[in-house]
Parts: C-alpha cells; sequence; structure tokens
C-alpha cells in the first residue's frame, strides 16, 4: 500500500469510529439534556410566578411568552396568574436574558430574573442581586420606568440605577420597557 | 528506550514537569476558568478524562497511524473524547457545563494534550502513557484548584461557595477578574521556580 493510500484509509476508519461513537452518545444523553433544559425553565418561571403548576407556550415567532396558571392545564378551574415573558437586553458586555412575569390584565410587573448574563462581577454583575430586582416588583407596565441615579420612587414608577452600573440597569429597563407592549399585542393577537 | 521507573511518568506531572507551571501549557483555561475553586476541579477533570482516552486510545494504535496523519487523526480522536465530555456534563452538571462556557469544546485545542500525545503517548507503550496522562491530568486538576481557591478565596471571601473569611474582610473584586488570574499565575510560577532553585 503506498503512503497516501494508507493515510486516506487512516484516517477515514477513525473518523467513521468516532462518527458512530459521537452518533450513539449523543442519542444517549438527548434525553437527559433536554430534561435539564425544561426543569431549568419550569424552576425559573417557579420563581417568577408564585405557586405556577402548569405553563402554556403562546405560539409567536416573535417572542417567547408562557401563560401561567395555578393548577395543571387540563383542570377546568384553573385560573391565570400572569405572563412569563422572555426577553432580551443588550449589557455592557453582551446579551442579558431576562425573564420577566406580569400581571394578567398586564398592567404590573410581578417580578424578574436574569437568566444568562455576562456582565461585570460586583458591578454589573449585581442585577441578579434581590435588592435590585425588588425595586422593580409592582411597578407599572402602562408607564415607562425611569432610571435615576441615586433615590427613586416607586409611585413615579423609578428605579435607582446600581452605582457604578448605570449602564446595566438601564440595560435591563429598557428591555422591560419594550417588552410589555410587544408582548401585549401578541397576547391580544392570539386570543 | 526509558530506563524511568514507571510511577515516576505519573508523579512528573505534579510538580516537576507540571503542565501549567513547568511546561507552560494549557494557559487559556487556566487564566479564563478560575475565578472559583470548583471551576478548577469541573475543568481539571474534564481534562483529565480527555487526556487519558486520547493518550490510550493513541498509544494503542500509534503503530498504525501513517505519521504523516497524524496530527489530523491526533485531532479526531481528541475533539471525540472532548465532545462525550461536554456532553456528560451538560447532561450531568448544568450549572458547571454553563459556568464553564465555551471552555469544553476548547479542550480540543488545549495543548496539554497535543502536547503529551506528541511528546509520550505516540512514542510509548499504553501502560506508561496511561501513568503519564493520569499524572499530568492531575497536576493540572491540582494547580487549577489552589489557583481558583487563591481567586475564589481573596476575591469573593468563599471557598467552594462557602464564606470562610469573616465578615469584616472586604474582597478583592479584581482577584475574580482576568487580571486576578494573571497575579495569580505569575505569583505561582514565580513560587515554583524559587522552590526549585533552592533544591537544586
Amino acid at each position: 500500500m503506498n503512503i497516501s493510500t494508507k493515510m486516506i484509509v487512516a484516517l477515514t476508519i477513525v473518523s467513521i469510529i468516532a462518527g458512530f461513537a459521537l452518533a450513539f452518545a449523543y442519542e444517549y444523553f438527548k434525553v437527559k439534556i433536554a430534561d435539564n433544559a425544561v426543569k431549568a425553565l419550569n424552576e425559573s418561571i417557579g420563581a417568577v410566578i408564585p405557586g405556577a403548576i402548569s405553563k402554556e407556550l403562546i405560539p409567536s415567532d416573535q417572542m417567547t411568552i408562557y401563560k401561567v396558571y395555578d393548577k395543571e392545564l387540563n383542570d377546568p378551574a384553573k385560573q391565570l396568574l400572569g405572563y412569563a415573558i422572555v426577553t432580551y437586553a443588550s449589557g455592557y458586555q453582551g446579551s442579558i436574558k431576562i425573564l420577566v412575569s406580569v400581571t394578567p390584565d398586564f398592567s404590573k410587573i410581578i417580578t424578574f430574573r436574569v437568566l444568562e448574563h455576562s456582565e461585570t462581577p460586583g458591578l454589573g454583575g449585581n442585577i441578579v442581586n434581590p435588592d435590585f430586582i425588588n425595586q422593580y416588583e409592582g411597578l407599572s407596565c402602562d408607564k415607562q420606568i425611569i432610571v435615576i441615579k441615586g433615590p427613586s420612587k416607586k409611585e413615579n414608577n423609578e428605579i435607582s440605577a446600581i452605582s457604578g452600573a448605570t449602564i446595566s440597569s438601564r440595560a435591563v429597563t429598557k428591555a422591560l420597557n419594550e417588552s410589555f407592549q410587544k408582548a401585549k399585542a401578541i397576547v391580544t393577537a392570539n386570543e | 528506550m526509558d530506563k524511568k521507573p514507571a510511577i515516576y511518568h505519573f508523579l512528573k506531572g505534579f510538580w516537576d514537569e507540571n503542565p501549567v507551571l513547568v511546561q507552560i501549557l494549557g494557559t487559556c483555561p487556566t487564566l479564563a476558568v478560575t475565578a472559583t475553586a470548583v471551576n478548577g476541579i469541573g475543568m481539571g477533570l474534564a481534562t483529565t478524562f480527555v487526556l487519558v482516552f486520547s493518550c490510550v486510545v493513541i498509544s494503542v494504535l500509534r503503530k498504525l497511524i501513517p505519521n504523516e496523519v497524524r496530527i489530523g487523526v491526533f485531532t479526531v480522536i481528541i475533539a471525540t473524547f472532548v465532545t462525550l465530555a461536554d456532553l456528560f456534563l451538560k447532561a450531568y452538571f448544568p450549572d458547571l457545563s454553563k459556568a464553564l462556557g465555551p471552555f469544553v469544546p476548547l479542550i480540543v485545542v488545549n495543548c496539554i494534550i497535543l502536547g503529551r500525545i506528541e511528546a509520550f503517548a505516540s512514542k510509548n507503550n499504553v501502560w506508561l502513557s496511561f501513568l503519564d496522562a493520569l499524572g499530568n491530568g492531575f497536576g493540572f486538576t491540582l494547580t487549577l484548584i489552589v489557583m481558583g481557591s487563591i481567586r475564589e478565596l481573596l476575591g469573593k471571601g468563599t471557598w467552594f461557595g462557602i464564606p470562610v473569611l469573616l465578615s469584616f474582610y472586604k474582597p478583592m473584586l479584581v482577584m475574580i477578574l482576568p487580571t486576578g488570574a494573571f497575579f495569580t499565575y505569575g505569583t505561582l510560577m514565580g513560587i515554583s521556580n524559587a522552590l526549585k532553585k533552592i533544591k537544586s
């Protein structure tokens, strides 16, 4: 066998074996990985809407919105607890993925959680802290939320920026402000 | 060809030929993922897994692989094990997998692995290659744990996520930022060189 045939044979055999091994491994791990994603989603929905038992995805190719209920989906006595909306903000160092919950009538923010971010630890990274998130709870969705440097008033729909992380605070607020009208339109169109 | 006892090949990875401090290989993950001790362990063990399996498989096949395409064949084998490790972490340790991010798939291009294969596994028998890979892997893991511990302790005041420093200690944020990685790495390398000088 000359050298080029040898090279081709060796590389081909190794690649075929590797391909098969990976295909089997992927099939094996696939289910578990999908489970993890579902579990993570349910956990974060439970965190933004207390008492959430079931959820229903609103079909839309623009946004991910879930209708969240207090009982199983097939239970006729189920009550709508609110909507959980996935939205993205352009942060200081990349995209921030946020899950925000609103009341069923789209009037008030229940709360939100940051699902993914790459902000600076200790500065912009503080957007995940309860102290920051608490400021948004109960704010109106109809008016724009305003970012203030220094003390803010809830009555005026204001929040205080994290000191040293105004960009991150503004990014989160902007994403929330923009998501409500858009989500409301999608939900209304869907009904 | 080698007169040294087998155990030497296992032990050299910890200190004498430590991949991070002496061979200066794999510095990218070393600097990038050692913000906490847990990340250090996760990255270290994932790399050890890939290193051991790649070295053993390549040592078995070393006489069958034509010299001209060896790098190509090595890379395919390494990439296979890296993908396996990545899928495994995603399935069973999703949080760790998220924290390590792209650095798990990047083990493919980690110089420790190709370095040990080229320098050792492609020239030695399976048993010695296994010991060499295991020693280097554990040496790498230990170094990452030490670096991760130092950075987590000074930068966050915690160790493996448990608060250990008293509350009046104000964490030095810089230690968990990339700058802190360079400080820690340089200092550790300096200490290891100084110790070697004293010994000889």
